[in-house]
């Protein structure tokens, strides 16, 4: 197997508020091959956020990186220094957010924002960095570009401006696009054309991909491998199609089963009893076992590590779903 | 049976109230005031019939809670008619509004704004059924209320709370219950589960679905979300910039869409299924604006299929047998309709 292009290990990203400490990650581990993509799912409260935040160092008080490592290229970012992960955001690291509106700023052009890029990154002159923005915004489907370069992000529809977005994201031809709920603020039709477009420049680029996304269903058209998070822990990974059809966490299985499948109508949804515990003061042991229909006494106190299931497929669960068998 | 909404024509402008100086424009240097309007409803018909559940889904900006919000009267509309169990509630006047109110009531998308912040659940469950029965029957609808918010899953310890101590999927279920309280026919329910996540989306949509079966409620249910609407809803009406383009019965619309704007939205919609078939119509390019309607059909600039006849003429709504409805001119030359 190649050296992976990420490497996570045990990252715990913590939250210090008045109202007690909200243990946001904790001890989330995971590999990113070369041009791999994949996909951070959870719900509310699940930290998947903020594995994205704490790999771009992107983390203010009164949250820090409590401990762990993000090793990019054998590199420990989570101890860089500010100066060092800025040459790196935007170079080896590209973003796109959920909310195209305010990742952009409001009174810079198009233009503007994407040769700043370029300037900081690159040592491009100004007519061959005009002439790459030109051919990045074409590159995401933005006709007349040279002129688009010249509007402001008002002028552009929630999708276009989704489209200048990941525009900027890509134009150093970073190595890792961190991307984070980037169609959920679209409709269904832009958000197809969005994801292809996503899937099309990061193969063409040969660079890999996180995606973090509450939806299952887009993980499931997107990714090849799935990590699962509840309440600040991996909970499951493996391959996506893998997990998807065979879970093993009954999280995870839960997660899916609550999904409305056209395909098989049934009279009542599968729902997840309870609601997600208070991240700031979690029960001990597996802090799913309120919700769990499989949860025994051991439950209660041995919080479950992360071991192989089967295949590349692993749980966190002391009593894992095998396939085919009711949850 | 008798339908419990039948909504006719139904039409919503909205002008832009912007200042004179954004509305004058030189033509030739003559000043002109220029009045915008914003098309958001354009002649939309349907019925619910008791006990059924419609869904209207679409984009964003095609008028679906724009529907549900007139038909509410929280908006009057400027134009067509809404009679709610018989009665003509277009003109109303608010007065005259309130025993409609307790045929119909409406939940909201945001759980978080929807409530009153300093109200406990109980007054706030309470209110519509006060405003029905006047404050002499206090006692009764306390009792009521703890009843209301037992069945939605909450105890009465919970009635002596303020709104934020509760999570989404609580509030939610705490406009229901403010909803159920004047033992409405029809619920109109705007987005109700999109703010949501999906395993609470799961325990409200069993909720509304068991209790649609209790009191026999019909729902007029707003959402964009194909999937949601697929397990909730009898009946479907899909909207397309102010225009109601098909309606049909769930299984025919999933099996049998016949609007190449349907067809392009259902295949548009992510599955966890591998075995969907992909995209049959993908669409390029965006809604155009409800400002500037395009002549004739309104999704003839982004359809695949248009032809001339689509910018000329405007197709309106066609029974094809069924209980499927679409305006498309398609039907009249189906050779067009190349695989």
């Amino acid at each position: 197997m190649t050296a992976p292009l990420l490497s996570v290990r045990d990252l715990r990203t913590w939250f210090h508020t008045f109202a007690g400490t909200v243990k946001a990650v904790n001890g989330v581990s995971f590999d990113l091959a070369p041009g791999e993509v994949m996909g951070l799912v959870g719900e509310s409260g699940g930290g998947k956020s903020v594995v994205g935040f704490s790999i771009l160092g992107l983390i203010d008080p009164p949250g820090r990186i409590e401990g762990g490592q993000i090793l990019f290229n054998g590199e420990d970012l989570a101890s860089a220094s500010e100066d060092r992960l800025r040459r790196i955001r935007g170079r080896e690291i590209g973003m796109v957010f959920q909310d195209p509106m305010t990742s952009l700023n409001p009174v810079q052009t198009v233009g503007a924002q994407m040769d700043e890029v370029l300037r900081l990154h690159t040592d491009l002159d100004a007519a061959a960095r005009k002439a790459r923005c030109i051919e990045m915004l074409e590159s995401v489907g933005i006709s007349q570009a040279a002129d688009r370069l010249r509007a402001y992000p008002h002028q552009f529809s929630g999708g276009m401006r989704q489209r200048v977005v990941i525009a900027i994201a890509m134009l150093a031809r970073p190595r890792l696009l961190i991307a984070d709920e980037p169609t959920t603020a679209l409709d269904v039709t832009i958000q197809a054309q969005i994801l292809r477009l996503m899937r099309r420049r990061i193969a063409e680029d040969g660079a890999s991909m996180i995606l973090v996304t509450h939806d299952l269903a887009v993980v499931a058209e997107m990714v090849d491998r799935v990590t699962v998070l509840y309440c600040g822990k991996v909970v499951e990974s493996g391959p996506v199609r893998q997990v998807i059809d065979t879970p093993a966490h009954p999280y995870t299985r839960g997660l899916i089963d609550s999904i409305p499948n056209p395909a098989h109508r049934l009279p009542r949804l599968k729902q997840i009893p309870g609601t997600v515990p208070d991240v700031r003061a979690l029960p001990a042991g597996c802090a799913f076992r309120a919700r769990c229909p499989r949860a025994q006494a051991i439950c209660a106190t041995d919080a479950p590590a992360l071991r192989p299931h089967r295949g590349e497929q692993s749980a966190a669960c002391h009593f894992p779903v095998a396939p085919g068998e009711p949850a | 049976m008798s339908a419990i909404l039948q909504v006719t024509g139904l039409e919503q402008k909205f002008r832009l109230s912007k200042g004179l100086l954004d509305r004058v424009t030189f033509k030739g240097g003559i000043p002109r005031l220029r009045n915008p309007l914003v098309h958001a409803v354009n002649g939309v018909s349907f019925s619910v019939a008791r006990g059924e559940v419609l869904a209207l889904v679409g984009e964003s900006g095609c008028g679906k809670s724009t529907v549900a919000k007139t038909i509410a009267r929280i908006h009057p509309p400027t134009g067509g008619q809404v009679q709610v169990d018989g009665t003509d509630i277009t003109r109303l006047t608010p007065r005259a509004l309130l025993p409609v109110r307790a045929k119909m009531q409406m939940i909201f998308q945001d759980p978080f704004a929807s409530l009153n912040p300093r109200q406990k659940v109980r007054d706030i469950v309470a209110e519509p059924l006060l405003q029905q029965l006047g404050s002499g029957r206090a006692a009764e609808v306390r009792e009521r209320t703890l009843d209301l918010l037992a069945r939605v899953g909450l105890n009465p310890e919970q009635a002596e709370r303020y709104p934020h101590q509760f999570s989404g999927g609580q509030r939610q279920r705490i406009g229901i219950a403010r909803a159920l309280s004047v033992n409405p026919g029809l619920i109109i329910a705007d987005e109700p589960v999109s703010a949501l996540d999906v395993s609470i989306q799961a325990q409200i949509l069993n909720l509304m679905l068991d209790l649609r079966d209790e009191f026999g409620l019909a729902y007029l249910f707003i959402s964009h979300d194909l999937s949601v609407v697929h397990h909730i809803a009898d009946r479907i009406g899909v909207m397309y910039l102010g225009f109601l383009v098909e309606t049909a019965p769930r299984d025919q619309l999933f099996a049998r869409p016949r609007h190449p704007y349907t067809r392009a939205l259902l295949s548009a919609a992510p599955s966890i299924d591998p075995k969907r078939s992909r995209p049959e119509i993908e669409l390029k390019g965006e809604v155009p604006s409800a400002l500037n309607l395009p002549s004739g059909c309104g999704f003839r600039t982004r359809c695949p299929l248009a032809w001339g006849r689509c910018a000329a003429e405007r197709p309106t709504l066609r029974d094809l047998g069924g209980g499927q409805s679409v305006a498309c001119h398609l039907i009249d030359e189906p050779e067009r309709d190349r695989p």
